[in-house]
């Protein structure tokens, strides 16, 4: 068999793939390469992660996902109230899978369990968004981040209007010098460029909007909105957020939520979500923008 | 009533998860905690960020105010107190350097937690004080 038969029979497998296998599978997938801090928790996971791909059956059981749900809860009670969020999402989405294999039709909770957890998670981001922060809609926020965050830097250099790497790298050594409180620095001056700023605000504001919209048809009852109009929601949200902001990890995890939510007939849409895994890899590691903005600027 | 069992374990991560976002606000609101941290998914909504706030500790002594410089090995509890900077805690922290030999000679302690906010008019970044407390070593 060539290539293309090889290829073409593994997409039509997987498309008659069922969710009950699929969802714990990839979740496992992400168990094994979701980097924690503790090395004695990072053994656990990567042996939690390979004992559930390597011996058949043990992804469906209920055992080794309160397993992972402690190693991950664990890690929260020693980080205090550090960990950042998607810390936190993976344990809810290991004590989500727990539930489901504990119950006669795991596929049928872990799909109201996915959509609801996205809906949910993502009306907290928006409420933070448009409403909690003060320096959100106003496009502080994305301003010094375009400015000051190392992950940015492409993208500001691609389309801040002549902000250079030394300018940009200025910039941040001149926050280090303001969180230096041996310095006594009570306030710095940044360099921008005019475009920077109607750039923040056309961020924060299309990031707000699709955040609102994933979450009223993340959370409105099922039979109200159509499939296609939610996956494609949360679909162009990690497609255009991550690729400006390329946070693996929630990316990821959000990815596999989406897919276990989907319909059993929807075999298409979740090779969607698979597909948009990874761009979301891509988008962390190859670094595209840099290339674009070399041969651009 | 008898709770219906599927249900309950259906929905009860998707509580779980609501919960903490909750308390977390609930934390945000009384303690200033970091907007960034503890599973409420206020990440990338504000630049009050961890790592865009500061600690500092100011010593006094006979009305006299220095900067205390503190030990690389206090990066942890600084970055625990700069996310959640709970009086009752700096109040520990202040005690806990009491014990220092270089504070002997000190009579107060006070510790700040500082936020940066950013003017997008001026593009200027200015640190702003969130919380202080103060601890007497006779306290």
């Amino acid at each position: 068999m060539g290539i293309r038969e090889d290829v073409g029979g593994a997409i039509e497998r997987f498309r008659s793939l069922e969710p009950i296998d699929l969802v714990p599978r990839l979740t496992l997938v992400f168990v094994l390469i979701y980097r924690v801090d503790s090395s004695t928790l990072q053994f656990a996971t990567i042996v939690l992660g390979l004992t559930g791909l390597v011996f058949p059956g043990l992804h469906r059981s209920r055992f080794l996902w309160l397993a992972t749900t402690a190693v991950f809860g664990v890690r929260i009670l020693l980080a205090g109230h550090n960990l950042d969020n998607h810390g936190y999402l993976i344990t809810w989405w290991c004590l989500a899978l727990a539930c489901a294999y504990s119950l006669d039709d795991p596929e049928r909770a872990f799909r109201t369990q996915g959509r609801l957890m996205i809906g949910w998670c993502f009306l907290f981001a928006t409420l933070w968004k448009g409403v909690l922060a003060h320096d959100y809609v106003s496009g502080d926020f994305f301003h010094l981040a375009y400015l000051n965050d190392h992950r940015l830097i492409d993208v500001t250099r691609l389309i801040g209007g002549g902000l250079s790497d030394a300018t940009l790298a200025e910039n941040r050594a001149l926050i280090r010098q303001l969180r230096d409180a041996s310095l006594g620095l009570e306030s710095v001056t940044l360099t921008s460029t005019p475009r920077i700023h109607p750039l923040s605000l056309l961020s924060a504001w299309w990031t707000v909007i699709i955040e609102a919209v994933v979450t009223v048809l993340f959370l409105l009852p099922v039979r109200r909105v159509p499939a296609y109009l939610r996956d494609g929601s949360l679909l162009l949200f990690s497609v255009t957020t991550y690729a400006i902001v390329p946070i693996m990890g929630f990316g990821l995890i959000l990815m596999v939520m989406g897919i276990a939510q989907t319909r059993p007939q929807d075999g298409g849409t979740r090779l969607a979500y698979v597909l948009a895994s990874f761009v979301i890899v891509f988008y962390r590691y190859v670094p595209w923008l840099d290339w674009v903005a070399d041969r651009v600027v | 009533m008898k709770l219906d069992d599927r249900r309950v374990t259906t929905y009860l991560p998707v509580v779980v998860l609501v919960l903490f976002a909750l308390f977390q606000i609930d934390r945000a609101h009384r303690f200033d905690q970091s907007p960034w941290q503890g599973g409420g998914f206020g990440m990338f909504s504000t630049n009050d960020r961890v790592s865009l706030r500061q600690l500092r500790v100011v010593a006094s002594t006979d009305g006299e105010e220095v900067l205390v410089r503190l030990s690389p090995r206090l990066r942890g509890a600084e970055k625990r107190l700069a996310s959640l900077p709970r009086e009752r805690d700096l109040v520990d922290f202040a005690r806990m350097l009491f014990e220092q030999d270089e504070l002997a000679a000190v009579d107060t302690l006070r510790v700040e937690v500082w936020r940066t906010e950013f003017d997008s008019a001026s593009s200027t970044a200015r640190l702003v004080k969130l919380r202080e407390a103060t601890h007497r070593r006779a306290d």
